[in-house]
């Protein structure tokens, strides 16, 4: 061929001249490896496509490798090339299937194998959907919004949303509404739980703030304060072990949750802190009632027009309002 | 005046300033309630000038602004806008009625005055300069509570005295002692004792008052050299109590009260000293006893006898202050337990004593239990003696103690007119300092928008402040960060703004009823003429009593809230 510089390479018997650039098949030599380790000898006749992915996917499922093992380890454990050969055929194998999955972590390479059957979920998956499959994936338990989705994946919402209903439909993504921001759309991994910024926590029901189960709950934690130890006082764990108790809540409440409450009870003034207890812990006791010198009520005197509404009483007293030709000088 | 039935309900004057002050438009209400429109005109005359006047500058200004009032009218009743909406026509009070007006208000102390001599035209002339004080007029509905406290304390000899030199202003010895014996007549309540007439009853609470400190001497204001002469007007001087006249007997004073006087009995007792009632001594013994009260509310489970002891604490400090003249403020708040001892009432004592260890131990046993009390904190050790327990001094953190009665007021007031959780918000802000809407939202457990709508109307109120922290160089408000806090000294000014309007609005309105309710009065007075009429007319009466009687006690509520808040 004109314009190429033919290399002249020395060879070795029983080794190819290979051009530059050209992919090498390169067999054992028989006499070397009878010369060399008897393993070897016995590997080279056992090794096979099977047996390399056979042991690949033991190494992989070991327990310290269960988060993806190293690059460094696999050429460890395959240093021949046969098996190397084997271990790239077996790579590209799993990866097609989705049974392995690739990381890269301080320059370094990591396999994953990843489960037959979460694999089997993958199947049939294109580019396009495994791309938003992953944007997703990334974001987690917080979810991403498909405005976000569009962006980093950088597609039309017409075939963003055909992968969203596909993957839907494969039970591998769902949808979710945020409690700070009800009309946005959110996507997350379908096993995955919501966080707790996404769903409120406890304290929501839906996407609703639930007012009455606080306020049952506040009241339950002032009766628990008033009626045990005989009003002597109630640290937030034996509220808590009340609560579980009784089965106040559906959800048993973490003892973050419990102070929380008792708080906004302390806010209130209707309970305060009184003497530790034996383990050291403050003890809650109800608010003793303190006159403020304020009894007056009726602030709504305050607005402008209060001289021109006539005020009303329970009993039928009426003071009538002014007239509007009044407050002249 | 004119015929216009509507204009009879009128209460401002031509001088009243516009409502940016509540605290100036309730004082000129009130001064208008006790004295009539004349002596309200000269108030809002002096608040308008601001500083101090001359009488001759009161009366030109009075006469300009009628008279621009006056062309005023003209021209509306040109122009024929409406016949109904006629400005009621204030008569032009002449420069008597003003220096009358004036010398009222001196009497009472809502005026103070300064002297300046100065040389005009080689001619040395003494010029009188007037200040208003709005603080001391809001205090005239006030009266009634210092009289109560009197009477509780005092009984009612000590309270007819106490109400008749309120009333009066300021009064001699012998003109307050004799219409006091009057009063006491007319209601017919025996004196105190078989073994003295009423004079002397009187006289010895007379005394007793003066030692107390609730009463005070009119001091006179001293001229900065020489007499140039002429008197601002005649009267001036009969108020000030001067010194050479104090022994002087007037004419037409009762002879046997000039002559117990006289007898030595009474020698803090001139005839003619000038008498007036000290007022911050009634606001330093309601407080003690308001603060006593609070202490023994929060404490009294815990430490027997707290509200009592902080109680007879304060009652000494007041003492001292008034009566001692201690004006040093570190030596008034200091005292021991012998100190307190006779502030205490009987019970408490007999129960201390009756303690082992006898009464100085037990006192200051719960006087050292009180200081490891810090929320909020009641009473400091300030020396320590070991083995004396009596010698040992406190003091009392009333300001402390004042500003957590404030505070719980400012909530009270938010609860009321913005619900719970405005109330929890602004205690969370005033617990925990600045912070931002969400956080506030977690610890309240309220949704973060219904947060933000609260904040916002607190902020609107002036309950709250908001600091904005741009996070770049540029206005950019999705990356600004809104901090929300709490300022007890914009809260406390607020909060008593909010009083005062309310208090001037109760008043206005109960003005307006006693306006709408006259015919009624005149016809129960009179006497029906037909039963079924008389029968509706009771009806409305009774109806019309109930609303005064809330509306009374609407701003007897408002004034103690008021006294709370600003003369604590």
């Amino acid at each position: 061929m004109s314009g190429r510089k033919r290399t002249s390479t020395s060879v070795q018997s029983g080794r190819k001249r290979v051009r530059i650039g050209t992919a090498v098949k390169v067999k054992a030599d028989p006499a070397a490896a009878a010369a060399g380790d008897a393993t070897t000898a016995v590997d080279t006749t056992k090794v096979s496509q099977a047996s390399v992915k056979a042991r690949f996917e033991a190494l992989l499922n070991e327990p310290q490798y269960k988060n993806g093992a190293p690059n460094k380890v696999i050429q460890e454990n395959f240093a021949t090339k046969e098996e190397q050969k084997y271990l790239v055929e077996t790579i590209n194998e799993l990866s097609r299937g989705s049974r392995l999955t690739m990381s890269k972590m301080d320059n370094q390479l990591f396999y994953t194998i990843v489960d037959e059957e979460v694999a089997q979920k993958y199947q049939g998956l294109d580019a396009n959907d495994r791309l938003v499959l992953q944007v997703i994936e990334k974001a987690g338990n917080k979810g991403i919004w498909t405005k976000e989705i569009r962006l980093q994946t950088n597609m039309h919402p017409q075939p963003l949303n055909k992968i969203f209903k596909h993957l839907e439909q494969r039970r591998l993504i769902k949808p979710v509404k945020s409690v700070n921001a009800k009309a946005k759309k959110l996507y997350m991994l379908y096993d995955l739980r919501p966080s707790k910024e996404i769903t409120g926590g406890v304290w929501y029901s839906g996407l609703e703030f639930d007012h009455e189960f606080i306020s049952e709950l506040r009241t339950f934690v002032i009766q628990c304060i008033k009626k045990l130890n005989d009003g002597k006082g109630v640290t937030m764990t034996e509220i808590k072990l009340k609560m579980k108790q009784v089965k106040v809540s559906k959800v048993e409440l973490t003892i973050e949750e419990v102070q929380q409450l008792v708080q906004t009870l302390v806010y209130d003034n209707l309970i305060e802190e009184g003497p530790l207890s034996n383990s050291g812990e403050v003890r809650f006791i109800a608010a003793r009632r303190i006159s403020t010198m304020c009894d007056f009520k009726w602030w709504d005197c305050l607005s402008p027009d209060f001289h021109f509404r006539p005020i009303r009483f329970e009993d039928g007293v009426i003071l009538a309002a002014h007239e509007l030709h009044h407050h002249t000088a | 005046m004119s015929n216009n039935q509507f204009a009879s309900f009128n209460p401002t004057t031509a001088l009243s300033s516009i409502a940016h002050d509540p605290l100036v438009t309730l004082s000129s209400n009130c001064i208008r309630d006790f004295f009539g429109p004349t002596v309200q005109l000269v108030a809002d005359c002096l608040q308008a000038q601001g500083g101090a006047s001359t009488l001759a500058q009161i009366i030109n200004t009075i006469k300009t602004k009628l008279e621009e009032r006056g062309r005023t009218k003209e021209r509306v009743e040109m122009i024929k806008v409406t016949r109904l909406r006629t400005i009621s026509s204030f008569g032009r009070p002449s420069a008597n009625s003003i220096g009358a007006a004036l010398l009222v208000l001196i009497q009472h102390s809502i005026v103070t005055y300064t002297k300046t001599l100065t040389v005009i035209r080689e001619k040395k002339k003494m010029i009188y300069r007037y200040k208003f004080d709005p603080d001391r007029a809001r205090l005239l509905p006030r009266y009634p509570r210092y009289v109560e406290y009197t009477k509780k304390s005092m009984g009612e000899i000590g309270a007819a005295l106490i109400e008749e030199l309120l009333l009066q202003g300021r009064m001699r010895t012998v003109d307050a002692v004799e219409q006091t014996v009057e009063q006491l007549k007319q209601l017919k309540s025996p004196p105190a004792s078989d073994r003295y007439t009423y004079r002397e009853a009187v006289l010895g609470c007379f005394g007793r008052l003066v030692q107390g400190g609730y009463i005070e001497e009119v001091t006179e204001v001293k001229d900065d050299g020489g007499d140039a002469g002429e008197t601002e007007f005649h009267g001036l001087d009969t108020l000030l109590g001067n010194e050479e006249s104090k022994e002087k007997v007037d004419s037409n004073d009762n002879p046997a009260t000039v002559s117990l006087l006289q007898s030595g009995q009474y020698k803090s007792l001139q005839p003619s000293t000038v008498w007036k009632v000290n007022i911050r001594m009634f606001h330093d013994s309601l407080r003690a006893v308001s603060l006593g009260t609070l202490v023994y509310e929060i404490y009294g489970q815990k430490v027997q006898f707290a509200g009592s002891m902080v109680a007879a604490a304060l009652k000494l400090a007041a003492y001292k202050e008034h009566a001692e003249g201690d004006k040093n403020f570190e030596s008034q708040k200091l005292f021991s337990t012998e100190n307190i001892q006779r502030y205490l009432s009987k019970p408490v004592f007999q129960d201390l004593e009756k303690k082992p260890g006898g009464v100085n131990l037990n006192m200051y046993k719960t006087l050292l239990e009180l200081c490891k009390c810090h929320h909020p904190q009641v009473v400091q050790q300030v020396e320590v003696a070991d083995g004396h327990p009596e010698n040992a001094k406190f003091q009392i953190t009333t300001s402390r103690l004042v500003q957590f009665l404030q505070d719980r007021i400012a909530k009270q007031i938010i609860l009321d007119s913005h619900g719970e959780i405005a109330a929890r918000v602004y205690a969370i802000l005033r617990a925990k300092g600045s912070l931002e809407s969400d956080t506030i939202a977690e610890i309240a457990m309220v949704p973060a928008k219904e947060t933000r709508e609260v904040l916002h109307r607190l902020y609107r109120e002036k309950y709250i402040a908001l600091f904005n922290l741009n996070q770049g160089k540029q206005h950019n408000p999705t990356s600004m960060f809104y901090i929300w806090s709490v300022s007890h000294a914009r809260t406390l000014q607020h909060t008593t703004d909010s009083v005062c309007t309310a208090l001037y609005n109760m008043r206005l309105r109960r003005q307006h009823e006693v306006e709408v309710g006259k015919e009624w009065i005149e016809r129960q007075e009179h006497g029906a003429e037909e039963e079924n009429e008389s029968e509706i007319d009771k009806l409305k009466f009774t109806q019309f009593c109930k609303g005064m009687e809330r509306l009374d006690r609407a701003a007897l509520q408002l004034d103690e809230t008021l006294m709370v808040l600003k003369d604590y």
